[in-house]
């Protein structure tokens, strides 16, 4: 009876009401401040409890906070998260040398400009620069990445805002909180087997090959990641034209390796050939990569796997539909480096 | 601005309940009204602004027509009889929305029929302007038929732009709003109607956020990828976009009902457990209620109705039905949407008319089925993608079954039946059959919202349901989508 009056017997609405809000604010305040000071998605560049490893880990703040540690390094690797399987120890081998991987996720120009300009301001600039450009990379519908934007030290552009509806929302997310809970957790209680995604020259650990592939099983998977990713590549970014914009940011790149007498070595990061395929069924996206081409084969050391069927049409090189294995990197490493092509 | 944005909820609305009930408190009951207006307005132009002249003009032209109808049917001397006044003012507005809405579809079609070599004009669809257009018309009819009177052109700008009902509707009529305006009841917070609009509001949120949002995910994906979908696939796909439908629209109208009746307004309601229907006109009585009766009320009756004989009255019934596909979109998906449906129901008249009758459950498998393809119709981009996901359904591109099966059946693999992933096609996952599942037993078995709204009551039960379902709500908010019917 007891249990019915309390969760059945109706309140005055006033009270009902006063109860509600006062609880959401509460609610929702807590929520808001430990996603906040966690900040899973290293959205607000403060960390409080010097937590290393995040949930969603920003590449660009993990390794600008590991950089700043290290020395000048002679060669440096820029890219997206294509390049992250050019191991720096090889680039040491064949070019001589100390190397770091400065591959950041979904990289677009602006971040192999600002991190450049980074180097520069910090006096770190290497001898020899290799960039993986890809195909996305100078198209004027794709944004730069928020993390780029939200980033003090590399965002180099006159706005940082980041849209409102996509930032505050992330800090009541459902995802946000969860993450959240899992950072705390693996912070407090560190799980002894859990690698640290790069290594210390910036390798991306999770490309080695090491573990046993079922080809049925990736190739089941990277169908799904190519239709997936579709509407982001057509639909909703179309890509008809590539930007001057990006294209101005880039002669910028060539004045400063100009200026300080950095070789430079491009190359566009391979495609897997169902991508591929996907891309050059698209009269836009076929043109804009032709244009791509087009302009890269004036620099002195470009190197394109586009054309390169050799290498591209063998999926054992790929780890899926983006990234290319730790072996198919040496291979990569070997075309841009010991044999550029104009 | 939409109702599930953070902007909506945490800033526009509480400040727009504030200071209305405040400027009520002070007497002021004409700057209240006011303050709404400026507040619809500016909740309609959050989208885009270049579109208010135009919603402003539609209600000053509106206003005008309609205040002379009412003088005319007053004052009976005149050069220009009321019907030629309504006449004049109904062709104006189906201009206005013939433009903006079909001028690209009859320039397409003038092309492919006489060879004509006219450039499309890309015009950009206003926001609502379906709704404020109908509202408007049936303003007109209305005043014609002396049911409304409105002079003060306050009071008319309050009744089309009411912010919660001026983008998706429920489309009104002026007598069943304007009076609860000017109620001195309706001054006054409520916290009765605060509650039950928060209860409402959330519920409506709720079905928005959480379900129709997860539904659209693989309704999204089949229907962009309909010629490679399995039997399975091009079920769930349409099963997907079926519920998805219903709880967007369902969960705007809710939204739209719950902040309405904040402000002491009781908005009419528009759905009723539509998939619960046995027949098809059962249907159309419990979906979007308003369009139907403003169909039946503006278009259905005055052709004649079934005064007329039965081939009359099938004929109107077909013609209603008609319109009704056209007023959604300018495309031949959706008149040929509404030939089925005006289809159906000129068969489900002379059913009846025959005397004939049908088992319950047979009636519901039928009906619901029936709608169920009928949406692929109204959802495809065009009749090939319609034709693929049909041809999936029946069976024709063969079937695929999970790989966990392949013991049950294997003897049949590579004949009939087909082992691998199952889902690939629409991003679904083995949930996406629970989700499926939980629709139907959400549509079929649980009360509708409107049903939970007249036994609401202000309890701990519902208290704690109600911060359950808003917080889940606002934490998935972030992946922020549109309402269907604000296309149409």
């Amino acid at each position: 009876m007891n249990f019915y009056i309390l969760i059945f017997n109706p309140q005055s609405p006033k009270a009902w009401i006063r109860r509600g809000i006062i609880s959401l604010i509460v609610i929702i305040s807590v929520l808001f401040s430990f996603n906040y000071i966690i900040d899973p998605y290293n959205m607000t560049n403060y960390n409080l409890f010097n937590i290393q490893y995040k949930f969603a880990r920003d590449d660009r703040t993990e390794k600008l906070n590991y950089f700043k540690n290290l020395s000048r390094f002679d060669n440096i690797i820029i890219g997206s998260s294509r390049v992250y399987s050019i191991n720096p120890r090889k680039v040491s081998e064949l070019i001589g040398g100390t190397t770091y991987n400065f591959g950041v996720g979904t990289a677009t120009v602006e971040d192999h400009l600002g991190i450049l300009l980074y180097l520069e301001k910090q006096n770190k600039l290497p001898k020899n620069l290799i960039i993986g450009i890809d195909f996305y990379t100078f198209n004027p519908n794709v944004p730069p990445n928020s993390y780029f934007l939200n980033n003090k030290e590399l965002n180099f552009l006159s706005y940082s805002t980041y849209n409102v509806n996509e930032y505050w929302p992330k800090f009541l997310s459902f995802d946000a909180t969860r993450a959240s809970a899992k950072t705390l957790k693996n912070h407090l209680f560190p799980n002894p087997n859990e690698k640290p995604r790069f290594d210390s020259l910036g390798w991306g650990l999770s490309y080695m090959d090491n573990h046993l592939r079922n080809m049925e099983e990736e190739k089941r998977l990277t169908l799904q990641e190519i239709h997936q990713n579709k509407p982001m590549l057509y639909s909703n970014y179309q890509y008809t034209h590539i930007d001057i914009k990006r294209i101005h940011y880039y002669q910028q790149i060539q004045n400063l390796c100009q200026k300080h007498r950095i070789k430079l070595y491009v190359f566009t990061t391979p495609l897997h050939p169902w991508l591929f395929k996907e891309l050059d069924s698209h009269t836009s996206t076929q043109n804009a990569m032709q244009e791509l081409t087009k302009y890269f084969s004036t620099f002195e050391n470009f190197t394109n796997f586009y054309n390169d069927s050799e290498f591209t049409n063998n999926i054992y090189n790929f780890n899926g539909a983006t990234h290319t294995t730790a072996k198919a990197g040496d291979l990569i490493l070997k075309k841009v480096l010991e044999k550029p092509k104009p | 601005m939409l109702f599930n944005s953070y902007e909506f909820i945490f800033l526009f609305l509480p400040v727009t309940f504030f200071v209305y009930f405040w400027l009520n408190k002070k007497r002021l009951t004409q700057a209240s009204k006011a303050w709404l207006v400026f507040a619809s307005l500016f909740f309609y132009s959050w989208w885009n602004i270049i579109y208010l002249p135009l919603i402003l003009g539609s209600i000053l032209f509106n206003f005008a027509v309609g205040s002379t109808i009412s003088k005319m049917n007053i004052v009976q001397k005149k050069r220009i009889s009321p019907k030629v006044m309504l006449a004049f003012g109904i062709v104006s507005n189906i201009l206005l929305l013939g433009y903006f809405k079909y001028m690209d579809f009859f320039i397409a079609n003038t092309n492919m029929l006489i060879g004509t070599q006219w450039d499309l004009m890309h015009i950009i669809l206003p926001l609502g302007i379906s709704f404020f257009t109908f509202t408007q018309i049936a303003y007109l009819v209305d005043a014609y038929r002396n049911e409304v009177k409105e002079m003060d052109y306050l009071n008319y700008t309050l009744f089309v732009t009411f912010f919660p009902h001026l983008l998706a509707g429920p489309i009104l009529h002026h007598k069943e709003m304007m009076p609860q305006f000017d109620s001195i009841k309706s001054k006054a917070i409520n916290y009765r109607n605060i509650a039950a609009g928060l209860f409402l509001f959330s519920i409506g949120l709720f079905k928005k956020v959480v379900i129709a949002d997860t539904f659209a995910q693989w309704a999204n994906a089949g229907f962009e990828t309909t010629q490679a979908l399995n039997l399975i696939e091009a079920w769930a796909t349409s099963l997907s976009y079926t519920f998805q439908l219903y709880f967007d629209f369902s969960g705007y109208t809710d939204m739209a009902l719950g902040v309405a009746l904040m402000f002491n307004i009781r908005l009419p309601i528009n759905f009723n457990s539509p998939y619960k229907a046995r027949n098809i006109q059962d249907f159309w009585r419990r979906w979007h209620i308003t369009l139907s009766r403003f169909l039946r009320d503006y278009i259905y009756i005055p052709l004649g109705g079934n005064r007329n004989g039965e081939f009359k009255t099938y004929a109107n019934l077909f013609t209603v039905f008609l319109v009704g596909g056209l007023w959604h979109g300018a495309s031949w998906m959706f008149i040929i949407w509404g030939a089925l449906h005006g289809t159906a129901i000129v068969l489900h008249r002379a059913w009846q008319q025959m005397g004939l009758k049908m088992n319950s459950i047979l009636a519901w498998f039928i009906t619901f089925n029936f709608i169920n393809i009928t949406w692929i119709f109204f959802r495809a981009k065009d009749w090939d993608a319609a034709k693929n996901i049909l041809s999936a359904m029946s069976g024709i591109n063969g079937i695929l079954l999970p790989e966990k099966y392949a013991k049950y059946f294997g003897d049949f693999n590579n004949t009939l039946i087909q082992f691998g992933s199952v889902y690939e096609h629409i991003n679904g996952k083995a949930q996406t059959t629970v989700y499926i599942i939980l629709g139907f037993i959400m549509v079929l078995t649980l009360k509708n919202s409107m049903q939970l709204w007249d036994s609401f009551k202000p309890t701990r039960l519902n208290l704690v349901f109600t911060i359950a379902i808003f917080l889940t709500a606002v934490s998935m908010m972030s992946r922020v989508s549109e309402f269907l019917y604000f296309n149409f």
